[in-house]
């Protein structure tokens, strides 16, 4: 019967959409939506399949209760991308990468695991954020994508192997050879579905961790402690922000919730399948790994077997690296220095935050959320001040009870310490964030009087609110039009990037076996060619590159095959690098850039520039 | 204006270079600034042709629209689209010309002006047509993008890109409609037209063509790779690539070279506008 009302639900709203004499919604774009989510569909669900029944046969207590799903999805999708990994190296991800993992992995659907959403009825705080997290990230994952991250990195290198197989990596593409655990089954949702397919899987993947936080305060008999751990992340512009994006900040936080849980509950396979699907996203979960692992409910012995099963999932990947002459753990390690006897700076950590003396690292976690700015590198993001407000009854709390919730809040700690240590951007703190807002719930309420606990932070996200929405909403607005069909996708990318004439020009202008290689831009998804290097941020690739070839630098690309050069004017400005003499800027970042414009200048043949944004014919 | 005191209030002297620092924000269009008919057209902060200035006599005006790509004119300014029209430029505030055809579609490139005409390029044709007259005369074309037509009335002339990646340069009679195609074969890039020629560069040598006799004079040159040229009663001035650096040149003889790169010259009589490295230039010539 629900079956029947479901399609008549439907069938009447398909009808109508394609009815409607205003065509508010416009057909083709609700079309492509739907298509987009089958695609997402099909391989979260095929991972969710595959992990769940792996799972079953190795660790069937993690599919216990509400948070299986969450072990099932992340282990899955390292299990897609190691599938992929193997059909790449074959030669065979073009006919196969699509859809072959997917159908391979939702085969685990057979053997029935006892996965399942969990959702409390009474739990309407939570029920209420996962909407508001949900709804919020819709309409940018169905947009065309204009986040620098998505069209650098996030998006075209899915899109690069699912055009072409290949993996991509090494200096001229670095970030292409991390571990791919994510960008693999991006690439298979690619395929299947177009750009949004990928942030839809992402979408869904981020939104399981507000269920799984439910389930994990239920499990230890506090079971408002889940919907205050969702409160602080859901009313927090970072996290919101992030959920209708292609990232790997919010997979990663998923997976390290899923090695505390394993690591609390003394699954020592589940603690290695998690730790590596953890490292695998994103090396710097490595603090919250090791707090996991430092806490875990088990022998020294079993944690030293599921750290050696950890490390021999990441194997692939270094493998991979060392194949293709690189150190394994490149580009964070073995970045050869551009000129000898040279240092080559792959991260100022001077930059971020709000300084590095011993009283600004202390007091880093406090600013990250009292002065933190979404547009400026102090932080590059905003929390709810209700992480703050939370805190001295939490610990209250947690001073007073025992059992998992200290356990969980030392694993936090040593997490945010991790953090403070690192760079200073919020998004690297989403990795720990969730495990830190469940110590923070988990205090709250077992404090003696939890109701103040609730009021203070509700209050406090009430108040922080306008900061942490405010950001938001005029992007969102902005993307209905695009969304709904109403404005074509040209004039919203016109209005939002600035390199499109050019990106255009490069793809309605030269031949089709021409080669791109881009500086200081990192506009790779919307360039209809093969493309060599492009960058973001400190233009790292771009800047080694110049660095390593110096006046040579268009015959080494000639050499590669490039044929023309994208170049924007990056203008690095001295207050950009406060903590860099006029000598050390002048040789690590004006020089490379000033001599790339000479060479061009003698060399090259202008065919097209605006907004900065050039596009030269290099070929002789 | 009394002459001897408009002459005390332009630009420039004899002989000096002088850099124009109140001109020299960075333009959206690396084509601007631009002089055009002794006025020089300059760019607002946010890189949109906004002012123009008279050289002679330091006269300035706000444009009436600031856009990215307008089509600037000796005395004029031209803007498509349906805030857009002709404006001459005069003593007092810019005046509108009325009965301009209405040109809402994207163009592939500005478009140009000679005050009296206008060409513009859409991504499949060439469009000319008389101020004051309504009906544009199209003709199809694949023009290479990002370089404008060029007018010597009644022909218009354009790079077209038969296949991505090569172009020739064309010409089409608006009157009689006829089209023909320029001398050289290959690399044709930033034509541009006054006085009844056209000139442009290829790979290796500057031409000068007078489409209703076909006469033409090719001039060996490494030129244009960087920035268009500069046709001004029928002298060009081009960069010229030579061993390491830039330097301008102009067939009449007159020169600017010196350490640091000298490119994008814009002619204008006696007076020649470029850039030297990032800074906006103006020279004039030796009396």
């Amino acid at each position: 019967m629900r079956a029947a009302g479901a399609l008549l639900g439907l069938g009447v709203g398909l009808a109508f959409v394609w009815l409607d004499p205003e065509a508010a919604l416009r057909p083709e774009a609700a079309l492509a939506a739907l298509q987009a989510l089958g695609a997402a569909l099909a391989v979260g669900l095929g991972a969710i399949g595959g992990g769940s029944a792996l799972l079953q046969r190795l660790a069937p207590r993690l599919l216990d209760d509400g948070r299986g799903l969450l072990h099932a999805a992340v282990i899955g999708l390292m299990l897609h991308a190691l599938l992929g990994l193997g059909l790449a190296g074959l030669g065979l991800f073009v006919p196969l990468g699509p859809s072959l993992p997917s159908l391979l992995l939702g085969l685990g659907w057979l053997s029935r695991p006892p996965v399942r959403a969990e959702l409390n009825r009474n739990e309407a705080l939570l029920i209420g954020l996962l909407g508001v997290f949900v709804a919020a990230g819709l309409l940018p994952a169905l947009a065309p994508p204009v986040d620098t991250d998505e069209l650098y990195y996030q998006l075209s290198l899915p899109r690069q192997i699912a055009e072409t197989g290949l993996l991509p990596g090494g200096l001229l593409r670095p970030d292409g050879s991390r571990p791919l655990l994510l960008h693999l089954p991006f690439a298979s949702a690619y395929a299947l579905g177009g750009a949004s397919a990928p942030r839809l899987l992402h979408l869904g993947l981020a939104a399981l961790l507000l269920p799984a936080l439910g389930a994990w305060g239920r499990a230890l008999g506090r079971p408002a402690a889940g919907g205050l751990a969702a409160l602080l992340l859901v009313g927090s512009y970072s996290v919101l922000a992030e959920g209708g994006l292609a990232a790997t900040n919010l997979p990663a936080a998923a997976a390290v919730l899923c090695v505390l849980d394993a690591a609390l509950r003394g699954e020592a396979i589940g603690l290695a399948l998690a730790a590596g699907a953890a490292l695998g996203l994103k090396y710097t979960t490595a603090g919250g790994v090791a707090g996991a692992f430092l806490v875990a409910r088990m022998p020294l012995r079993q944690r030293i077997f599921a750290g050696v099963g950890a490390l021999l999932l990441l194997t692939p990947w270094w493998a991979r690296n060392a194949l293709a002459g690189l150190h394994p753990l490149f580009p964070y390690a073995g970045w050869p220095p551009p000129q000898p006897g040279t240092e080559f700076t792959f991260v100022y950590l001077e930059k971020y935050g709000a300084g590095r003396a011993p009283l600004d690292l202390a007091l880093a976690p406090l600013r990250a959320v009292m002065s933190a700015k979404v547009t400026s590198f102090r932080f590059l993001g905003k929390l709810s001040p209700a992480w703050v407000a939370a805190a001295p009854l939490a610990l209250w709390g947690l001073l007073r009870i025992r059992g998992d919730a200290a356990r969980i809040a030392i694993a936090g700690a040593i997490g945010l310490l991790a953090w403070v240590a690192g760079p200073h951007w919020i998004r690297h703190l989403l990795p720990i964030a969730p495990v830190i807002a469940l110590a923070l719930g988990l205090g709250v309420e077992g404090a003696p009087r939890p109701a103040a606990g609730r009021l203070a932070l509700g209050l406090a996200t009430l108040l922080g609110l306008g900061a942490n929405l405010l950001p938001l909403l005029p992007a969102l607005a902005d993307r209905v039009g695009v969304v709904t069909g109403q404005e074509p996708q040209a004039a919203f990318l016109d209005r939002h990037l600035d390199p499109l004439p050019a990106v255009r020009f490069v793809n309605e202008h030269t031949r089709d076996d021409a080669v791109v290689a881009v500086f200081f831009d990192w506009s790779l998804f919307y360039i209809e060619r093969p493309t060599l290097l492009g960058s973001v941020e400190d233009h790292i690739p771009s800047r080694d590159f110049l660095l390593r070839h110096g006046p040579g630098s268009l015959d080494a690309l000639r050499a590669l095959g490039a044929t023309h050069v994208l170049v924007r004017r990056a203008g690095f400005l001295q207050k950009s690098y406060p903590f860099l003499t006029k000598a050390e800027l002048d040789r690590a970042f004006r020089d490379p850039e000033a001599q790339l414009g000479e060479r061009l200048l003698l060399e090259g043949e202008l065919l097209f520039e605006r907004h900065g944004v050039a596009v030269w014919k290099i070929s002789p | 204006m009394i002459p001897w005191l408009a002459a005390a209030l332009g630009l420039g002297a004899p002989g000096l270079a002088l850099p124009l620092y109140a001109h020299d924000e960075p333009c959206a269009d690396p084509r601007f600034p631009a002089v055009a008919g002794g006025w020089l057209f300059s760019c607002d902060a946010q890189g949109r042709v906004a002012q123009a200035l008279r050289l002679d006599d330091g006269h300035a005006v706000a444009l009436p629209v600031a856009v990215e790509q307008p089509a600037v004119g000796p005395g004029c300014i031209y803007v498509p689209g349906v805030n857009g029209g002709l404006w001459r430029l005069g003593d007092g505030a810019p005046e509108a010309v009325g009965a301009v055809a209405l040109v809402v579609e994207p163009l592939a490139a500005p478009p140009v002006t000679d005050c009296a005409h206008i060409a513009l390029l859409t991504d499949t044709a060439v469009q000319a047509f008389a101020v004051g007259d309504r009906v544009r005369r199209s003709v199809e074309a694949r023009p290479a993008g990002w370089y404008p037509p060029a007018l010597a009335w009644p022909w218009v002339a354009w790079i077209e890109a038969p296949r991505p990646g090569e172009r020739v340069l064309m010409a089409y009679n608006v009157e009689s409609g006829e089209r023909r195609t320029g001398p050289g074969v290959q690399g044709a890039r930033h034509v541009i037209g006054r006085d009844g020629l056209f000139a442009w560069a290829d790979d290796a040598q500057l031409w000068l063509w007078e489409p209703m006799s076909q006469a033409a004079r090719a001039t060996p040159a490494e030129a244009g790779f960087s920035a268009p040229l500069s046709l001004d009663r029928g002298v060009i001035c081009y960069e010229e690539r030579q061993a390491g650096h830039l330097d301008l040149r102009c067939t009449d003889g007159l020169a600017v070279q010196g350490p640091g790169h000298q490119r994008a010259p814009q002619r204008s009589g006696d007076r020649l506008l470029y850039r030297e490295d990032d800074r906006l230039m103006l020279y004039t010539a030796p009396r």
